[in-house]
């Protein structure tokens, strides 16, 4: 599903976030990034989001090359993924009901089909009950739930989380990690970024370690070996 | 597993059409009106901007449709010498009335002159003491309105050479100058209004380029999801238009209300020069009809030129 073949990511005047990093993520996989801060986790997820451009390498989503895809065609190809942000990233001037339902007024839906597939996501997270509720009003825990909500209402194949749990406790955090578990069950390629290499290996999936903007793991390097 | 699935097909994209445009034109409109003061401020000054080169525009017109009045009392005075015989001055008339840069003319006899003049002057005792009627025969003639200064030039000339013609007086001097004072005034509004129409789309621009900004975040998200630049203009368009829409109809308040005030004077000034009370309210809803629509239109080129700038500039940029 996601192919990146030797991609560097050079911020000017701030050096290489990934260097020539190499990696697969198969369909329907569940996938941990860890590393410290600036080994280059946000910015593999942010490049998959297609929020920012590589510099050199490969990047396939899908077998679609996304560095090939002019501009004004990227939008289709970001409606096939959702984004969590650590910072939930809500627009505290609307209701839950409609963060929710901004991917979805984006993608043209009948405005019949967004409330049922709106309270479909939040029954899902567990706050069917807050739908008219600001932002602001709820707790960390529950507007990062709005936030997944948010980017699984559209039911995309791909969904990215970039440090999901950074403000949570750890019970929260385990439920937040079922959540996603629950959506790869159903077919989701998930992609995580975490520092909390416990949570992650609690949860026995696939571990891509970074560091420096290298993979550090062997496994994933022979995978990478096996797959390209 | 979960493909990625082909885009969604036409008549699903028509039908959720004029929800889109529906959704985006009461967000825009609720978005104007939680801040009521900022609006109001905005949509007058650009009401105003609007109404000043309107209303210009108006005064020009009916100035104009004025001296048009004028144009026709620009008669030619032809006063006979006293000596004159009645058959040469009736020679005379017919020859002139036969001239195509003739309309017509009045005819005044000396006899008849004295009879007026003492029935206005009421000085009819004085007039019994003259040995003599001292009032020429008189032609009034009223050119064509089609009738150019040069021909009626001419006309005067050739009236001029006619024999047993004491003084003939053409008095277009205070018109051409009105006329020239007019034009001049006419290219005036136009720069003005080109200056003033210039003001609002840089009000409306700076007003959507600030709304833009404070929209980042919901710009970026909505990128994020796959919005396309069309989606994220819209509500923008919208704005704008709304804006131009709202001053529009304020230019329009100001307009109807300096009428009513001017339209009296203005009419006592018409009947006292005597011409044909031409200032009708016609060219009122005409104006009116156009500043509303042009300042929609105003307001969507402004937006439009506010997102553009902002968009080139997204499209370089990366995400925050």
């Amino acid at each position: 599903m996601i192919r990146f073949s030797e991609v560097t990511k050079l911020y000017p005047g701030q050096g290489e976030a990934l260097k020539s990093l190499s990696l697969f993520i198969p369909a329907e996989q569940m996938v941990f990034v860890t590393g410290h801060s600036g080994a280059g986790k946000s910015t593999l997820l942010r490049l998959i989001a297609l929020m920012e451009t590589h510099t050199r390498g490969q990047i396939l989503i899908d077998g679609i090359n996304i560095q090939k895809i002019p501009e004004k065609h990227r939008f289709y190809l970001r409606r096939q993924i959702g984004f969590i942000f650590q910072d939930h990233r809500l627009l505290n001037d609307r209701t839950v009901f409609d963060n929710v339902a901004l991917p979805l007024v984006i993608a043209g839906f009948d405005h019949r089909e967004i409330p049922r597939r709106v309270h479909a996501a939040l029954d899902k997270v567990g706050l069917l009950n807050k739908e008219n509720k600001f932002p602001v009003t709820l707790s960390s825990g529950e507007q990062q739930r709005v936030g997944i909500a948010r980017a699984v209402v559209n039911r995309p194949p791909i969904l990215l989380a970039d440090e999901p749990t950074g403000n949570l406790d750890p019970e929260l955090s385990i439920e937040i990690m079922k959540l996603f578990e629950e959506f790869n069950r159903i077919g989701v390629t998930v992609v995580i970024a975490t520092h909390e290499v416990e949570l992650a290996r609690s949860t026995g999936h696939r571990i891509i370690a970074l560091k420096d903007g290298r993979l550090m793991t062997p496994d994933d390097a022979s995978l990478q070996e096996h797959t390209l | 597993m979960k493909g990625i699935t082909k885009p969604s097909r036409l008549e699903d994209k028509v039908r959720s059409w004029w929800q889109t445009h529906l959704r985006c034109f009461l967000t825009s409109l609720g978005q104007l009106l939680r801040t009521p003061t900022t609006t109001l401020l905005t949509v007058t000054v650009i009401g105003i901007a609007l109404a000043l080169p309107a209303g210009l525009i108006l005064v020009v017109n009916q100035l104009q449709t004025l001296t048009e009045g004028l144009n026709t009392t620009n008669s030619i005075s032809l006063y006979f010498k006293k000596d004159i015989s009645d058959d040469h001055v009736t020679a005379i008339r017919d020859k002139l009335e036969k001239d195509e840069r003739v309309n017509h003319i009045i005819f005044i006899s000396s006899d008849q002159a004295l009879k007026e003049f003492r029935e206005l002057s009421g000085q009819g005792d004085l007039i019994d003491l003259l040995d003599e009627n001292p009032l020429p025969t008189t032609l009034h003639i009223v050119p064509t309105a089609e009738a150019s200064p040069k021909q009626l030039d001419s006309l005067v000339r050739s009236i001029k050479s006619l024999k047993g013609i004491d003084q003939v007086v053409f008095d277009s001097g205070w018109a051409r100058r009105l006329q020239s004072i007019i034009t001049l005034l006419d290219r005036f509004v136009l720069v003005l209004s080109a200056l003033l129409i210039f003001a609002v789309v840089l009000i409306i621009g700076t007003t959507i380029r600030i709304g833009i900004q404070s929209r980042l975040q919901e710009i970026q998200i909505s990128r994020l999801f796959g919005a396309t630049k069309a989606f994220i203009r819209r509500p923008f368009l919208y704005s704008g238009s709304l804006y131009g829409l709202i001053g529009g109809i304020i230019a329009c308040v100001l307009l109807l209300t300096s009428w009513s005030l001017l339209s009296e004077p203005l009419h006592e000034l018409v009947s006292s020069w005597q011409l044909s009370p031409s200032a009708s309210s016609s060219p009122l809803f005409r104006v009116c009809l156009l500043v509303i629509v042009g300042g929609v239109l105003l307001g969507v080129i402004s937006s439009w030129i506010a997102v553009a700038f902002y968009q080139k500039e997204l499209e370089t940029s990366e995400f925050i």
